[in-house]
């Protein structure tokens, strides 16, 4: 499998993807016309370019959110270009052998070389370079099983009764700046529908690659788990390093219908930029799931260590009665980082459930703040949430912050919220370092130990590689 | 109802009169400032749960209030403590047949500004406005831009001063809405300790806004304790800001009990500029009928190794609303600082509404800093431990309330302030005759 | 001895979130005697304790449970105990905030209130609770703490004592009182209970250990294994258990 997928990436990338570029370049900015040229290279029906451009004139109403903890030069939304175009030619790699050694070598350092990731046993993978969905695989196997997963380009033409039902439909359109953008613009993502009380035969997983240069990207991946059916969908993000900041604005949007749950999990090492913080990816991100029927159950698992600046709160609506939300998180930030992120719980049916545990570590120069909400509404009756937060300091130049919004207006629910901040303990290390562990090593096993919460909650390929991401991604915090 | 806008032109007004205090130099400052602000919104991140209806709604600002009282009738509501030296005010002005503290006055601890001396001019002109950031709030600049009457406690060097101090606010029913303003300034010279209670009350109905403000400067190993009533009735609108800068080792701890309001709205703000400081932030605060309360903390730890520990209920019913902010800020420097802080609600009623917003803001490693907060109803098995041993489900919910509140209210340090909070407490559940005598078994 | 049983307990069958727990118990207790019921972890003893006091979360399935001659499920946990059943229980809840004293007043007033009697003065309770205090071998501060706030094991299992002492209860259930005492606070707390043992009052104790049954020694022992109880016999069984082991019986 690895070969195919390897060779598929190949492939596509040598043969389709470079050697189209330059035709389909559009000058940086944005208006109604680059929206419609976009929709038309995507040859689509009149009633998405109306949806797309809808979006745009809401986006154009909007303004940048300002109340993260975050601190990053505007983004010059008109420097941007909206659809695929690099630098030159001779700046792209022609192929995996040519991409930028010190991207391969942190690949090899994380034990997952590119053509390697795809050898993860009894995993469907839906390639996306650089926005645009490389291939599919495992797609037969699916097919049997009624599964639908594609791209989302190929659904807009394949399905358009579920993407006209549902696309939009948790995230709408103005939902904020950074969503409105993303429904005007968006490139390409992931498509997955599961029938009824079907139980998806394998773990999905999306792999994203930003590669070129000046470009927006821009996801969008929509997930519908029919009635009691069960989906566990991975997704992992990589970019190369790149002096100048790249914007990142995904929507991602879940429905569990009845009975249903859906498993996301996320390991994202968008490049983070260099030592002095420069470069590295903007990643704003609006990541939404609505608990629809009874009984359903949505559970986000997120490993964060990438990314320049991240804002992002995969939230839950728990609509059905029952419906359980959860929400684990290891967010690491290095450097120069900035990470503003956490969650929402919005309970409106009886007795539902969430849970939240998010961990902070903050390295280096960086900032990291959990930013929740968990809001109880008048009839959620025996809703219940439990949240514990709690960060990781390394070093006295960085900063760890928690803010969450508690809001209850039922007698009848049960809110209990921690957090705790503490450091990497004198204590700790020297018993690692009497027993001849060197610092770094044994730093990077506590830290592993202070995430073992939200690791197990990974399927075991994941889990073992965000261990070692986090190894990596903590080199040279210490000493 | 009145814009935000009008409602600030209004205040404007009450700006313009002529201080008395030809020697301070804050209102100038303060009226400058006023003029910069807005009136919050629900867009103000600090007001996003506080509504200005009340205000709003209301014409506070078109007068002062007049300090006209009952005396008799005042005399009772104010009496209650004992020995101690007391100050009252009506409707923000001081009412000299209900006060007594001469024996405080002549010692030169307690000194109204009007009477201040030079040495207490320039005290007060350098400390008077120092503690808070007036540009974060519009209603301590419009305080502070129209002082014509304050209060200097002063305690000198190494002086215990023995008595409590006494401060009571009362409001009245006299005339029609009005704005009542007040202001206590509190130097604790170093190594001196004082004992301070804030008594915030009524007679009746009451159609004032009373907008105060407390600042305490307490100098090097200077100690504080600091408790606070607030249990006007429920028709006033109450804005309070409590400002605390802390030196060197000094020791401050404030004990709080408040009912709601129209609106009522407490800002807190410690900032520790010196090191193996010490502060303690304990409160109960409760809300029924449409009452609304909300209570702003914010711990500013500037310097290392030092400690603070807050711990604030809340016990929300009816249709009320209440909210609960608290931030730890540990800046750059402040290694070895160990803060922590909790907020345990209990929320009664399908129309009450509860907030709660703990904030943790480190930039130092080397820390040990928590928060919790809880939202909850009667534990089930408390419930049942009291039904297993005889007594009625309505008894043991009521004991349980009681019960709640009364595990701040028990730590309050002076035992005729916990008297008279408990009786008041009776009062509030309105079950006097079941409840009361409860709180007679020690 | 009467021959009216106190508790009559028949083929009760009770579940937890669904789970039967208790699969056709049996048992009747008449006034003097003093019964213990052993078994391993899992049996169903605390679930027996906390059905018979009316523990909400219990569900009975099926059978019927009559005391002193009434269905006992027909009662609210207060009329139980103010018909004088007494549960000591395994973990007393704490409950900062009310005062020993206020609990234990607000207690024995209900109590003596159903039983046609006039409330203790404040004075005369105080002085009565210090009296048993004193028996408990507890400080009087102790009454003026928190409901089993901050409490040790020994005290929170002494103050159950106490106020089983107060309110002179019919029945009393103890619950594990054993559990988590050395053997001095063991003493103190068998030595409480015996003081209340006479001809009118009937007693279950549950436990794990024979140890307790050194001290409260009982007229009956039955063993209780999967929600019933396998065998009944007198104090010898306690001692043939300890001796064999809880697999002797299974």
């Amino acid at each position: 499998m690895s070969d195919e997928i390897e060779s598929l990436i190949r492939r596509e990338y040598q043969a389709g993807f470079i050697t189209n570029i330059e035709s389909e370049t559009l000058p940086p900015g944005l208006n109604e016309d680059v929206i419609r040229i976009i929709s038309g290279k995507k040859n689509e029906p009149e009633w998405m370019l109306e949806w797309r451009l809808e979006a745009y004139r809401k986006w154009r109403e909007m303004d940048v959110p300002q109340w993260a903890h975050l601190q990053h030069p505007p983004v010059d939304f008109d420097a941007i270009s909206y659809y695929s175009s690099p630098k030159s030619k001779d700046d792209a790699p022609k192929s995996l052998d040519e991409v930028d050694p010190e991207i391969l070598e942190t690949f090899e350092k994380l034990g997952i070389p590119l053509h390697e990731r795809a050898k993860l046993a009894g995993v469907a993978v839906d390639a996306v370079f650089d926005s645009v969905s490389i291939g599919t695989t495992y797609k037969d196997e699916l097919a049997k099983a009624g599964v639908i997963f594609c791209s989302i380009s190929e659904a807009v033409h394949e399905h358009p009764e579920l993407i006209r039902k549902y696309l939009g439909s948790v995230v709408p359109q103005q939902d904020n700046f950074y969503a409105a953008l993303n429904s005007a613009v968006f490139s390409d993502g992931s498509f997955v529908y599961i029938p009824k009380n079907t139980r998806c035969p394998m773990e999905l997983s999306t792999y994203f690659r930003i590669n070129e240069l000046n470009t927006g990207q821009f996801e969008r991946t929509l997930i519908v788990a029919d009635e009691g059916s069960y989906v566990s969908y991975l997704e992992g993000c990589t970019a190369p390093m790149r002096d100048e900041n790249q914007l990142h604005a995904a929507v991602v949007e879940l429905v569990a219908l009845g009975d249903a749950e859906i498993k996301y999990s996320t390991v994202q090492n968008w490049y983070p930029g260099d030592e002095n913080g420069k470069g590295g990816i903007y990643n704003f991100v609006t990541k939404r799931g609505v608990c629809d029927g009874a009984n359903s159950k949505i559970s986000w698992t997120q490993v964060e260590t990438g990314s320049a600046i991240t804002w992002k709160y995969p939230s839950v609506i728990l609509r059905g009665d029952n419906s359980i939300g959860e929400f684990y998180s290891v967010a690491l930030t290095n450097g120069y980082q900035q990470a503003d992120t956490g969650t929402k719980m919005i309970h409106m049916g009886k007795n539902t459930k969430s849970t939240i545990v998010s961990k902070g570590i903050s390295a280096g120069r960086s900032q990291n703040a959990y930013r929740g909400l968990v809001r109880i509404s008048p009839r959620a009756e025996g809703a219940r949430n439990y949240t514990q937060c709690d960060s990781l300091l390394i070093g006295d130049q960085c900063g760890a912050h928690t803010f969450p919004y508690i809001e209850n207006k039922n007698p009848d629910a049960i809110l209990e919220h921690e957090a705790t901040t503490s450091k990497v303990s004198d204590d700790q290390l020297f018993l690692c370092r009497q027993r001849g562990i060197d610092e770094e090593k044994a730093v990077s096993m506590i830290v592993n130990g202070f995430c073992k919460e939200v690791f197990k909650e990974l399927p075991m390929e994941f889990a073992v590689e965000a261990g070692k991401l986090l190894e990596v991604s903590l080199e040279g915090a210490v000493g | 109802m009145m814009t935000p806008n009008e409602l600030k032109q209004q205040a404007q007004q009450r700006l313009q009169q002529q201080t008395s205090l030809e020697w301070l130099s804050l209102p100038a400052k303060a009226q400058a400032t006023f003029a910069e602000l807005d009136m919050p919104t629900r867009k103000t991140e600090a007001w996003k749960y506080t509504p200005l209806t009340a205000l709003l709604n209301n014409t506070y600002l078109e007068q002062t209030a007049e300090g006209a009282v009952d005396e008799s009738a005042a005399a009772d509501r104010v009496g209650q403590l004992g020995d101690v030296s007391r100050l009252v005010f009506v409707n923000g002005r001081l009412h000299p047949n209900l006060s007594s503290y001469s024996d405080l006055e002549n010692q030169g601890v307690i000194t109204l500004f009007s009477n201040a001396n030079d040495a207490q001019r320039e005290l007060i002109n350098a400390e008077l406005g120092t503690a808070f950031e007036p540009q974060q709030h519009v209603f301590a600049a419009l305080n502070y831009g129209s002082i014509d009457e304050g209060v200097l406690i002063q305690a000198p060097t190494d002086f215990k001063v023995q008595q409590p101090i006494q401060l009571v606010y009362l409001s009245t029913s006299e005339g029609q809405s009005a704005l009542a303003q007040s202001r206590v300034l509190v130097y604790g010279a170093a190594g001196s300790s004082l004992e301070l209670i804030e008594q915030y009350d009524s007679l009746g109905d009451t159609n004032v806004f009373h907008n105060h403000m407390t600042e305490i400067s307490l100098q090097a190993n200077a100690r504080l304790t600091h408790m606070r009533l607030q249990m006007e009735h429920e028709s006033l609108s109450h804005v309070n800001g409590l400002h605390v800068k802390l030196a060197d080792g000094s020791h401050y701890e404030q004990h709080a009990l408040a009912f709601g309001s129209a609106l009522k709205r407490n800002d807190i703000n410690v900032n520790f500029n010196g090191s193996n400081a010490y502060c303690r932030l304990n409160g109960v605060f409760l809300s029924k009928h449409k009452q609304h309360i909300d209570n702003h903390l914010n711990l500013e730890h500037g310097v290392p190794h030092c400690n603070s520990d807050t711990v604030y209920k809340g016990f929300i019913t009816d249709s009320s609303r209440a909210v609960f902010n608290g931030r730890i800020h540990i800046h750059k420097h402040a290694q070895k600082t160990e803060a922590h802080l909790n907020n345990k609600n209990l929320l009664l009623s399908k129309q009450a509404e509860l907030d709660t917003k703990p904030e943790l803001e480190i930039y130092a490693d080397d820390v040990k800093c928590s928060h919790g907060a809880s939202i909850g109803k009667l534990d089930d098995k408390s419930l049942f431990y009291f039904q297993s041993r005889g007594i009625d489900r309505a008894t043991a919910e009521a004991m349980l309330c009681l019960g709640f509140v009364n595990e701040m209210v028990e730590q309050f340090p002076n035992e005729a302030v916990i008297d008279l909070a408990r009786q008041r407490l009776a009062e509030f559940f309105n079950d006097v005759d079941k409840l009361n005598h409860l709180w007679t078994l020690e | 001895m009467s021959k009216t049983p106190l508790l009559e307990v028949k083929d009760l069958v009770a579940a937890v979130d669904g789970k039967t727990i208790l699969n056709g118990i049996s048992l009747t207790v008449y006034p003097g005697e003093v019964h213990a019921i052993m078994g391993p972890n899992g049996s169903g003893k605390s679930t027996l304790s906390n059905v018979l006091a009316g523990r909400e979360d219990y569900e009975v399935v099926s059978g019927s449970v009559t005391f002193k001659g009434n269905n006992l499920f027909e009662l609210e946990p207060e009329e139980r105990a103010r018909e004088g059943i007494f549960l000591a229980f395994q973990y007393p809840v704490e409950i900062p905030g009310v005062s020993n004293m206020q609990f234990l007043k607000a207690s024995v007033d209900a109590v003596r209130k159903h039983r046609g009697l006039e409330e203790l003065d404040a004075p005369t309770f105080m002085k009565l609770a210090r009296e048993h205090c004193k028996e408990l071998k507890l400080k009087p501060e102790f009454l003026k703490r928190g409901v089993n706030e901050g409490f040790s094991g020994g005290e929170k299992k002494r103050n159950e004592i106490l106020q089983m002492a107060l309110l002179e209860p019919s029945l009393a259930l103890l619950d594990e009182t054993d559990s988590g005492l050395d053997i001095d606070a063991l003493q103190v707390a068998a030595e409480g209970v015996n003081a209340l043992r006479n001809e009118e009052r009937g007693l279950i104790v549950v436990t794990h250990y024979q140890r307790l049954l050194n001290y409260i020694v009982p007229d009956y022992v039955h063993v209780l294994a999967d929600g019933k109880i396998v065998k009944s016999g007198g104090r010898e069984l306690a001692l043939e258990l300890e001796e064999k082991g809880y697999s002797w019986i299974q």
